[in-house]
């Protein structure tokens, strides 16, 4: 059974990009464009793997990571944070709410991929 | 003629001068040591002699001849009361004698006598002189006190330093009657540059001045003040010599004179030192009085010196904010350059000449193309704000009506507004009056604001374009109006662009048109864009002196509207001179040709105290280097322009982030053209 990512980014583009490459490389993907409906479909849907963007209406990524890395029915899932942001102090935010990778925007996709590697296919 | 003083020692000092034949008077006068002269008749050389000899006692003996009239003469050349008269009369006349204010002795009349009575009338006026001087030294004392008392105001009333070194020296001149006073002063922000203000009675020669700078930095060497170094630093000698000693040049040694020197210390900086120089020695009071001025002093040289470093400060940011700009503007033309290929080579693709791409494909080469025109959208708002802080923005004015705007907008929008579910509506009054404006930055206003609503409008809502007139009533009455320090005159076109959105926070409304707002918010980002719309839309409006305010509750809707003054000339002379204003102030200025200080213009502007009025040649306005300072010069000011500068200087001086340096260095208002 292959492998369920979850990407939540409010950037439809973004989404759809990383979703069709992700599939090309034979996960399941679902896809959420606020952070409210990531949130929801990463309880519902107990992804393998979240990609999540920061800067987002409703909820934003920091909270969501805290939210879910707190919570021990779904603190495994692995959270890969993907923002514009490259300051130091937001790596930190970031690193203090429990996100297991941390990659700023422009990425290339090899490098998202490297990551989800990393946690899928050990 | 100044009385002189005398002392008790009567024998040694006392001068008597003796009209009279009697010798024996004489001889006695001698035997005691008195000074004497005399004569034995009165005649026309008389006087002389006395004026000559200055005698502390005149003695007149009735035996000359004419003795009543001569006395009488005396004492009308005494009325300055120089001396004392002593009249001899025979015992037998003197019952028909009448004179007062003179000392009258009897004849026959023993020498002893006289002599005892003349030391009386030492002893009385011993003590008359000492209780001049001692009034004159009261006198004296109180002038001092009067000047140090109004020397603190007159330094208050100013925050420049070379000013109150010049009340400084202007001080010690009335108080303390200086040969020269001098200040060495360490100039820091000309950097490393000694300045040495003299003002002298007389001229000095170089030397002489290189001898009191030496002893100057000796002495603050000496006091471990060590920052004065003349052979380090580049010397400016600013001297001032009073016109009537022109000619006259210090020809003493400094040693030959009395100093008074103080070393001026600010806030554990030293600033300089000031030294002010005499002939006759300085007394106790004298020095008192010098301490007094220098610490009166220090307290508005403490404020100068901070008011010099903000100016300074301000100067580096302003500075800094043209780098900035120039920065932005450079790399967002270096970023759009390669956008152009970019954008072309995916046209290329879209339009499957090179080949077949196939759906998928061409979706995600559409998404790149989507992304492209919106990096070149914000790469073009950060141009705007460069060109907006660099007032490099053209405005083309021109009296016209408002309808094209507005219908192009509404033709632009539709069909986004369709396409996003939008209920779209312009709503038009008839016979709109006509306004002065550029139509190109009218189209963008609308277009950014209108762009704003559909973002901010969830599906199924409702967005409203309205125009109609407006007075300034209601106008002024707005409370989150931008610019809100003015009053606005006359009647405007209002158009409101409305919506039934996600609406605004009363708290954030005024914050709404600051640079980059929507990004501060907060993380939740809600829409794209780097919030420079609203910021570039004030600044349009502005330029067509109009204003902009927003009605809006969170949940309920926003509506934006603005106003822009309907055509008048009078709106469109200072449309053009707002614009000539804000786009010289930055760069140069705006020239003159004619000055009449003697106008109300002048004096507002001198009574705001604000705004510094300096007066500069035409060639040094021409040649001026320092672009830094923004100046602005005016000419031929007729009525409209007067009432349009001081309201607009008005709103300067109440804006708080503008520095107010407009320095208007002419100004020329004609009476009669109103």
């Amino acid at each position: 059974m292959s492998k369920k990512i979850l990407v939540v980014d409010d950037e439809k583009d973004i989404v759809e990009t990383l979703s069709f490459m992700m599939r090309a490389r034979g996960y399941e993907v679902i896809e959420a464009y606020d952070g409210e409906e990531g949130l929801k479909l990463a309880k519902e849907q107990s992804p393998d793997l979240m990609i999540l963007d920061v800067m987002m209406p409703k909820i934003n990524g920091y909270k969501i990571a805290r939210l879910l890395k707190y919570d021990s029915k779904y603190k495994h899932i692995p959270i890969i944070m993907v923002t514009a942001r490259g300051q130091d102090s937001d790596k930190l935010i970031g690193e203090e709410t429990g996100a297991d990778e941390y990659i700023t925007k422009p990425f290339e996709f090899e490098e998202v991929l490297d990551c989800v590697n990393k946690y899928l296919e050990a | 003629m100044p009385r002189k003083f005398i002392s008790d020692n009567i024998s040694n000092m006392t001068k008597i001068f003796f009209i009279g034949k009697n010798d024996t008077y004489i001889e006695k006068f001698n035997e005691f040591s008195f000074e004497v002269n005399s004569t034995s008749e009165f005649n026309n050389e008389t006087f002389n002699l006395i004026d000559e000899f200055e005698p502390d006692i005149v003695i007149l003996d009735d035996e000359i001849f004419d003795s009543k009239i001569v006395l009488k003469q005396l004492i009308s050349k005494n009325s300055n009361n120089d001396f004392s008269i002593i009249f001899l009369i025979d015992e037998k006349n003197i019952e028909d004698f009448d004179e007062n204010d003179i000392f009258l002795l009897s004849k026959p009349l023993n020498p002893k006598i006289l002599i005892n009575e003349l030391k009386k009338i030492e002893k009385i006026k011993t003590s008359y002189n000492l209780l001049h001087k001692e009034n004159q030294e009261l006198k004296k004392n109180l002038y001092q006190i009067d000047v140090l008392y109004n020397a603190s105001s007159k330094f208050a009333g100013t925050l420049e330093k070379e000013k109150l070194y010049e009340v400084a020296f202007e001080i010690f001149e009335r108080v303390l009657s200086f040969d020269l006073a001098s200040f060495l002063v360490n100039d820091n922000f000309e950097g490393n540059k000694l300045k040495f203000y003299i003002n002298s009675l007389k001229k000095t020669t170089d030397e002489f001045n290189s001898n009191l700078i030496k002893n100057l930095s000796r002495k603050a060497k000496e006091e471990n003040l060590d920052t004065l170094k003349p052979n380090h630093f580049e010397l400016e000698i600013i001297q001032k010599t009073k016109p009537s000693y022109k000619n006259e040049f210090f020809d003493n040694e400094i040693e030959n004179y009395d100093k008074l020197t103080a070393p001026v210390i600010i806030k554990g900086k030293f600033e300089g030192i000031f030294e002010i120089i005499r002939k006759n020695p300085f007394t106790k009071e004298d020095i008192t009085c010098f301490q007094s001025i220098i610490h009166q002093l220090l307290a508005p040289l403490r404020s100068a010196i901070l008011y010099e470093d903000i100016i300074n400060a301000n100067k580096k940011l302003k500075n800094l904010e043209k780098i900035k700009s120039e920065f932005v503007s450079i790399v967002s033309h270096e970023l759009r350059t390669p956008l152009t290929p970019i954008n072309n080579a995916l046209g290329i693709i879209l339009s499957e000449q090179g080949g077949k791409i196939g759906d998928i494909n061409k979706n995600f080469v559409n998404i790149a193309k989507r992304n492209v025109s919106r990096l070149s959208g914000i790469i073009e708002d950060l141009l705007d704000l460069s060109r907006m802080q660099t007032g490099k923005f053209d405005f083309k004015f021109k009296k016209t009506d408002i309808y094209p705007s507005l219908e192009l907008a509404y033709n632009t929008f539709k069909t986004p507004a369709q396409n996003k579910n939008l209920e779209f509506e312009l709503i038009l009054d008839d016979g709109l009056p006509e306004v002065y404006i550029d139509p190109h930055r009218i189209d963008q206003i609308l277009s950014n604001l209108i762009t704003n609503a559909i973002k901010f409008t969830p599906e199924g809502g409702k967005i409203t374009i309205e125009a109609k007139t407006a007075d300034e009533n209601s106008v002024n009455q707005k409370e989150f109006i931008f610019p809100s320090q003015k009053q606005y005159k006359g009647n405007y076109l209002k158009i409101s662009v409305k919506d039934t959105g996600i609406g605004i926070e009363k708290e954030n409304i005024p914050k709404i048109f600051d640079k980059f707002s929507q990004i501060e918010n907060s993380l939740a980002r809600t829409t794209g864009g780097i919030g420079l719309g609203l910021t570039i839309t004030k600044h349009f409006i502005d330029a067509h002196l109009g204003a902009i305010w927003v009605d809006s509750a969170k949940n309920e809707g926003s509506s934006f509207n603005f106003i822009i003054p309907v055509y008048s000339e009078q709106k469109e002379f200072e449309a053009e001179l707002n614009l000539k204003i804000k786009n010289e102030t930055e760069t140069g200025f705006i020239k003159i040709e004619e000055q009449n200080k003697e106008n109300d213009f002048y004096r507002y502007l001198k009574d705001t105290n604000i705004i510094k009025l300096t007066k500069h040649s035409k060639e040094h306005i021409y040649n001026m280097d320092d672009k830094s300072i923004s100046e602005v010069f005016i000419s031929d000011l007729d009525r409209c322009a007067y009432d349009f500068m001081i309201s607009k200087i008005e709103e300067e001086i109440n804006s708080k982030d503008k520095s107010c340096d407009i320095v208007l260095t002419k100004a020329y208002y004609k009476k009669d053209t109103v």
